[in-house]
């Protein structure tokens, strides 16, 4: 454990008196740092920090008043000296502290390097697992920096990892998805200062889940049902709400028969993105072994409408190339972007942008984006708006993420090295909530 | 004048001075700098050394002489053997690789055995029941064989080189298949997948089952069209990775024979390859000692380091660029201080790097007595 202690009486003369000031370095994640600082009478504060100099960022305000506080520094790369100021606020009025400094410590050696090249001035944070020698839920900074790391030692596989809803910790799913799926799957949440970690077991946890504003979260899991004699593998959507309840509120055997609409030998539906519309309360669920996106209305269960595979109801407009073993996908309005790991010919993956018209029953491709030289991720692979339109490509196998122009120009890459694939990519705005 | 006696008539010890001489101090660093790349010390036991290098490397290791001698005189100098690494006391190493190359049916499935298996590619001996955990297959899109061979040998292979991984778990087998591999549920689409377009395959057999790490043996496959094998018998690996390393140019680090061991490589910036590399991949330092092998021996059997030791400790690092010798252990029992006549030899490792070679390999010449 690091701790400076940054300020005795670090502030007086305003409408409060800012004492014991101390920053922190978190002794599992080094680049985490929590600063606590007393006051004389109950205030709300926040702290501005930044690398070097600056004072780029700033952490949430406190909801309530109190004499004793404490905020958690994110997003500062390893081994980088910080300045940061207690700030405390009133309605409009700030009470400015003095700069302190502290210094985040050095990554773990066994966490892969990552060489990114290009400007990145998306200001976009990235929450993506990396699978390898290590498995390893990381946020990356909009330069591509290990910013927040956690390593996953239970043998499993991890797909996603999701800064949680109350801004207090990192989730991620520990399954499997070679082979059988696992007994032993679970979501597991990890504080940002890596102080504690807790897990709800979830068997057959599939690829994806996403956790609703209220805390209830909703994964992909394996089902299997009995079909003339054989055990046929689906999923379902199981929700899991705060108080531990589950209800299954979708079930692939819902909308698809494995007679009329067959899947492959790695599973019948093989579901494997999850994305939730909280305002529509629908979901949208993505499954591989059908090549099919399909919509469902959280509360009945209904398929409102399916893209791709036998089950679809949207016609492929002309011209437009439909995808093939699909992984993430972006639901936006009447838009919807897709990892299309294997829709052209030979061994090349994209990421396709299509116009859904739900009135006119139909998906036209608007714009693709293929890397040249070609990549082929033939499993995983994500796609994500960026603030400002560009596309983040995650070529997952490939260990490759890109920024992409509407214009098809890549600006800025991010590498692994040999040994590490990324699983699914989220883009944040920012680590706090 | 220079005093080698006190200091095992070896090494070459670095100087510091206390604030009240630390315009002397800025001048010895210099000093310091300069003598590490242009003074060798040979023969210290009679007395001389030998000085080579630039004309302003040589003033600067003259000039810092001065005042090592004007401090000895005048500001109380206190004998500080660092355990500082700079480049300069890093190995050099060269590896070569001749993969071996197999034609197969192309489209179909193929057999892959190894119980002929006898020796890897550091000419250990295998055990192909024991040995063998996962047998992967990678695709390279856009690398040829000799590219390949020569970015592994680099360690320059990117995840974005390959376009596709598979793998296949093995237990009790000997044998297994192209369709038995898959990755993530994924299976590989032989027929699709496996055919002679612009890819090359490059075949693993590793022991555990991390992807690329624990390499016992490579070979390319190359599917054809016309070619009627269907079984690849995997050969012994002796003779796959040619190699060539160098002990005998760096300059060693000198510590203190009873400590302390604080040694810190953060002023490294290059592995033994001469590859850029900051360090942050080592996981384990290792100390060897070897009461009989010399220099020239150690580098032929390069690959046979730790097996050639009568002695030797080690100890993970999880992270930073520090380490005390005295965290190192052999068999439970903690390293105790550099005794016997010897060699010492002192490595920074990487586990999880492709390239087995170790990120930096030093002498440690120690000098009679403690620092503290």
């Amino acid at each position: 454990m690091m701790l400076w202690f940054a300020g005795v009486f670090a502030c007086q003369g305003g409408w409060a008196t800012v004492f014991d000031v101390t920053a922190e370095r978190s002794e599992t994640i080094s680049t985490v740092i929590t600063v606590r600082w007393k006051t004389d009478v109950p205030t709300t504060g926040r702290v501005d920090f930044g690398v070097g100099e600056t004072m780029e960022h700033s952490t949430p305000v406190e909801d309530d008043p109190a004499r004793e506080h404490s905020a958690q520094l994110l997003g500062i790369p390893p081994e980088s000296d910080v300045a940061f100021q207690v700030v405390l606020v009133d309605g409009d009025d700030e009470q400015l502290g003095d700069i302190d400094r502290a210094r985040t410590g050095a990554l773990p050696g066994d966490l892969p390097r990552l060489d990114a090249a290009g400007a990145s001035d998306s200001g976009a944070f990235m929450a993506v697992p990396i699978l390898g020698g290590v498995t390893v839920p990381v946020l990356l900074s909009p330069e591509g920096a290990i910013i927040w790391y956690w390593e996953d030692t239970s043998g499993l596989d991890v797909y996603r990892v999701l800064p949680s809803v109350d801004g207090e910790s990192v989730l991620y799913n520990a399954a499997s998805v070679s082979g059988d799926p696992s007994d032993a799957s679970q979501i597991v949440r990890v504080a940002l200062d890596g102080s504690w970690s807790s897990t709800v077991d979830v068997p057959l946890l599939a690829h994806d889940f996403v956790e609703h504003s209220d805390g209830t979260l909703a994964a992909i899991v394996v089902e299997y049902r009995e079909v003339e004699g054989e055990m046929v593998r689906g999923d379902q959507i199981l929700e899991i709400d705060p108080e531990g309840d589950t209800r299954v509120v979708w079930s692939t055997w819902d909308c698809l028969d494995p007679l009329e609409n067959p899947g492959e030998s790695t599973g019948w539906t093989f579901a494997n993105a999850l994305d939730f519309d909280e305002e529509a309360q629908e979901y949208t669920l993505g499954m591989r072994n059908q090549s099919s996106i399909v919509r469902i209305d959280r509360d009945t269960g209904a398929c409102l409408w399916a893209l791709g595979g036998t089950g679809g109801t949207l016609e492929w407009a002309p011209g437009s190339i439909a995808f093939l073993h699909q992984h993430q996908f972006v639901v936006e309005d009447d838009r919807l972007l897709v990892f299309d790991n294997a829709g052209l010919a030979g061994t090349e993956s994209r990421v396709v942008e299509y116009a859904i018209d739900t009135a006119a029953n139909t998906a036209s491709e608007a714009w693709s984006h293929s890397p040249d030289p070609a990549i082929f991720s033939f499993v995983l692979g994500d796609v994500d708006r960026l603030p400002g339109g560009d596309v983040l490509a995650t070529w997952s196998v490939a260990g490759q993420i890109d920024r992409v122009t509407t214009g098809g120009e890549n600006p800025w890459r991010l590498n692994s090295e040999l040994g590490y694939a990324f699983g699914f990519n989220t883009v944040l705005g920012s680590l706090y909530r | 004048m220079w005093r080698t006696d006190g200091w095992g008539g070896k090494g070459l010890g670095a100087l510091s001075f206390d604030a009240r001489c630390s315009m002397i101090d800025n001048l010895s660093s210099q000093f310091r700098s300069h003598a590490r790349s242009n003074v060798v010390w040979i023969g210290a036991k009679r007395g001389f050394l030998l000085l080579k290098g630039d004309r302003r490397g040589l003033l600067w290791a003259l000039v810092g002489g001065l005042v090592w001698v004007l401090s000895i005189a005048g500001c109380s100098p206190t004998l500080v053997v660092t355990g500082d690494l700079a480049d300069d006391n890093n190995y050099s190493f060269t590896g070569a690789l001749d993969v071996p190359l197999t034609e197969t049916v192309s489209g179909q499935d193929v057999e892959l055995c190894w119980e002929g298996m006898s020796q890897d590619i550091r000419c250990h001996d295998v055990d192909p029941v024991a040995d063998i955990d996962n047998v992967s297959l990678v695709r390279f899109p856009h690398l040829e064989q000799e590219e390949i061979e020569a970015a592994m040998s680099a360690g320059t292979l990117q995840q974005a080189d390959i376009s596709g991984y598979v793998e296949s778990r093995v237990e009790e087998e000997t044998c297994t298949a192209l369709s038995d591999m898959s990755f993530f549920g994924t299976e590989i689409d032989v027929a699709q997948e496996y055919t002679p377009d612009a890819a090359t395959f490059l075949l693993l057999l590793t022991t555990g089952t991390e992807p690329a790490v624990g390499t016992r043996m490579l070979s390319f496959l190359e599917p054809k069209e016309g070619s009627g094998v269907s079984r690849v018998d995997l050969p012994s690996g002796c003779g796959v990775l040619d190699f060539e390393a160098d002990l005998q140019s760096l300059s060693p680090l000198v510590l203190w024979a009873e400590g302390p061991w604080d040694i810190d490589w953060s002023g490294v910036t290059t592995d033994g390859q001469g590859l850029p590399n900051d360090f942050a991949s080592v996981d384990r330092v290792s100390l060897a000692f070897y009461a009989t092998t010399d220099l020239g021996a150690l580098e032929a059997g390069f690959l046979d380091l730790e097996l050639l030791a009568d002695r030797a400790w080690e100890a993970e690092v999880s992270q930073g660029t520090s380490l005390d010798l005295a965290d190192l252990q052999s068999g439970g029992e903690p390293f105790g201080g550099f005794h016997g006549e010897g060699l010492w030899i002192l490595g920074l490792r990487c586990g999880t790097c492709v390239n087995p070679a170790p990120l930096l390999l030093t002498l440690v010449e120690p000098v009679e007595g403690s620092g503290s």
